[in-house]
């Protein structure tokens, strides 16, 4: 099942954001991380993750910091600001909105009548 | 045989071209592409096959430059205020460089006994030669460099590189401007007012013919360099 490439673009802020809130990640890993958690069924255009991540650093969510890996390559790393904590909150309720709606109206309910 | 470094090179290059990209952005990317190709190499694929298989995961290089485009709107301005800055930088040594050594040429023929019209017709084509020739040289530089300006990226990224540029503008000009000031004492003390009139007469009838032959150049390399033949050489 793939999903929608507008449904892609409208999570991909509360994915990065959720994903950062456990602890400073890097792009490679974020996508690994979305990929494994999603069982393989939300494949993102692996690049498309980084100009989300720069507008989400202009925007002051998240910040970002050079750093060589143990590997020895040099990986910027993000994490979440105050200001992304809150919006995250924010987006986390809309979610849970939408998701509660549409719960509702596709559970199977007895026919009372 | 398949070499990843030339083939990740290649993949920068083309999308540096797109110029909606910082030099920042390309290198978070190359680091994602090599971990993604050390990541399928560990199992069974080649180092070639992992490499295709992490740019096609990675996504085109068209849309990415689209969607960095979206992120990064001021770059694209930065780049192109470059290049025209470039090229006004580039006009000016032009034209200093072929001043000086046109009136070198003129001197050097009012000495060896050239008068009247000759003077002017040997002003004209000694600038011609000379401009073709400096642009020529700009014109190798920028092709055989790729299209970000290296060269000029390299000198001007050291402290000395910096010192060297603002130098050389300076020097170019002064001494430019020295040569013309020299020549022209020389040829009103050694041949009288009235002779040196004479010659700034003709010098203006060869300005007047090169200054319609000039934009004709510029604009023949300018279609020469034009960006929809590069496509079409590349495909």
């Amino acid at each position: 099942m793939n999903v929608s490439k507008d449904l892609v673009a409208a999570s991909a802020t509360p994915l990065v954001l959720s994903i950062l809130s456990q602890g400073e990640n890097y792009g490679y890993a974020i996508i690994k991380q979305v990929r494994d958690l999603s069982g393989g069924q939300m494949q993102w255009t692996d690049g498309m993750l980084y100009p989300v991540l720069h507008r989400l650093e202009n925007q002051g969510l998240i910040k970002s910091q050079g750093r060589i890996s143990e590997t020895g390559r040099k990986r910027k790393y993000y994490r979440i600001e105050d200001k992304g904590t809150v919006v995250l909150k924010e987006q986390r309720n809309q979610w849970m909105l939408v998701y509660s709606t549409l719960k509702q109206l596709w559970e199977i309910k007895p026919c009372l009548t | 045989m398949f070499d990843l470094n030339n083939a990740i090179n290649s993949w920068r290059m083309s999308l540096s071209e797109k110029q909606t990209c910082a030099k920042s952005d390309i290198d978070e990317m190359e680091t994602h592409l090599r971990e993604e190709i050390d990541s399928l190499t560990a199992s069974t694929l080649s180092q070639q096959e992992a490499f295709l298989v992490a740019t096609h995961r990675l996504g085109d290089t068209d849309s990415l430059a689209a969607e960095f485009a979206k992120v990064n709107t001021s770059i694209l301005w930065r780049n192109r205020l470059f290049w025209m800055l470039a090229g006004i930088l580039s006009y000016f040594v032009a034209k200093y460089i072929t001043g000086i050594a046109s009136t070198g040429i003129v001197v050097l023929a009012w000495f060896a006994g050239i008068r009247g019209h000759s003077l002017g017709v040997i002003d004209v084509i000694s600038t011609v030669v000379f401009f073709l020739a400096v642009i020529f040289v700009f014109y190798q530089i920028v092709r055989r460099r790729d299209t970000q300006g290296e060269l000029f990226c390299e000198v001007a990224d050291k402290p000395w590189g910096k010192f060297l540029l603002f130098a050389g503008v300076v020097v170019i000009i002064a001494v430019t401007l020295a040569a013309t000031i020299l020549a022209q004492a020389i040829m009103v003390r050694l041949g009288g007012v009235s002779k040196y009139g004479e010659i700034a007469i003709f010098r203006a009838y060869a300005g007047f013919v090169w200054k319609i032959i000039m934009p004709l150049i510029l604009l023949v390399v300018a279609i020469r360099l034009r960006p929809s033949r590069l496509r079409k050489a590349g495909t």
